[in-house]
């Protein structure tokens, strides 16, 4: 890990933030996909049923 | 251009290439981004001038600000194409890009707090100019959320979205142009200038290549909320008809 004379507190805290950001909305972003693509494709499956 | 401008307008081809954009965006995005912040903390030399090894903290927070200006700028953009020729992708992307756009706003609004802690002793300024005009961004972003979730129908609030986020436009200049205009803690430009950039090549190239790297991060991010968006309005189009009897 690399050493900072002064400051590595906030240094660290600010490379925690801009990792933390992009990582919690990768993962929002992907819950927000597979949640609507489950809800089409549960609709999708009960309209065929209904039709059959 | 106008082409592949047209080509996307389908939403079943936008699907079709978003669906390998996502992954190549995300991994090429990784790559530069983790690359930049290889060079930020092991390789890049402190900047005595710039408050010493804090200034490491540059290349995850000038990022962060140009990229909720960009982003609200998209929206912006997005809302004008719905608004003027009723676009429906359009409205798509500017829902996919303000909960990003919000997020990147209190990242930049966050570090800087830590930096500013660091270097002038304080986590907030009330009355910094570009401070406070960030900030409006940030609530510009969750006030478009809030309005589009407040109004019943699809388009009321996709009107009344698109008029806010163009209004609130006058915004992205102010914020770039603060610390000319009225007196401020922050520094002047110093990378978007007329003169070319202030800033040595050894920590102008890993800013640039990591703002390239989170660019195409965010473009991932925005492109998948873009999906579940298409996704979402489709499962409501079925449950329509299927509620209509048709």
């Amino acid at each position: 890990m690399p050493v900072f004379d002064k400051n590595a507190a906030f240094i660290w805290a600010i490379i925690l933030l801009g990792l933390a950001v992009p990582a919690l909305l990768g993962v929002y972003s992907h819950v927000r996909l597979g949640l609507a693509r489950r809800r089409l494709a549960r609709l999708r499956a009960t309209e065929t049923e209904t039709e059959e | 251009m106008g082409h592949m401008w047209s080509v996307l307008a389908n939403p079943h081809r936008f699907l079709g290439f978003s669906r390998y954009a996502v992954p190549s965006a995300y991994s090429l995005g990784l790559i530069l981004f983790a690359w930049s912040l290889y060079q930020a903390l092991w390789r890049v030399p402190p900047d005595e001038f710039q408050g010493g090894d804090i200034m490491r903290g540059m290349f995850v927070h000038v990022p962060s600000a140009w990229l909720c200006m960009g982003l609200y700028l998209g929206l912006a953009v997005a809302s004008f194409v719905w608004f003027i020729w009723r676009h429906e992708l359009a409205d798509v992307a500017a829902r996919a890009i303000a909960p990003v756009g919000a997020a990147y706003t209190a990242l930049c609004l966050a570090t800087g707090s830590v930096w500013g802690k660091a270097t002038w002793g304080t986590w907030w300024l009330w009355d910094d100019p570009r401070i406070m005009s960030v900030l409006v961004l940030f609530f510009l972003f969750l006030g478009y959320m809030a309005l589009r979730a407040a109004l019943e129908t699809r388009q009321s609030a996709a009107r009344a979205g698109a008029i806010l986020a163009m209004i609130g436009a006058v915004n992205v200049p102010l914020i770039k142009f603060s610390v000319d205009i009225w007196a401020s803690l922050h520094q002047g430009p110093s990378v978007i200038r007329a003169e070319g950039p202030a800033l040595a090549a050894v920590y102008l190239h890993p800013l640039l290549i990591g703002f390239l790297g989170q660019g195409l991060l965010v473009s991932a991010m925005v492109l998948t909320l873009m999906r579940a968006e298409i996704f979402s309005q489709q499962a409501d189009r079925l449950m329509a008809r299927r509620l209509g009897g048709g």
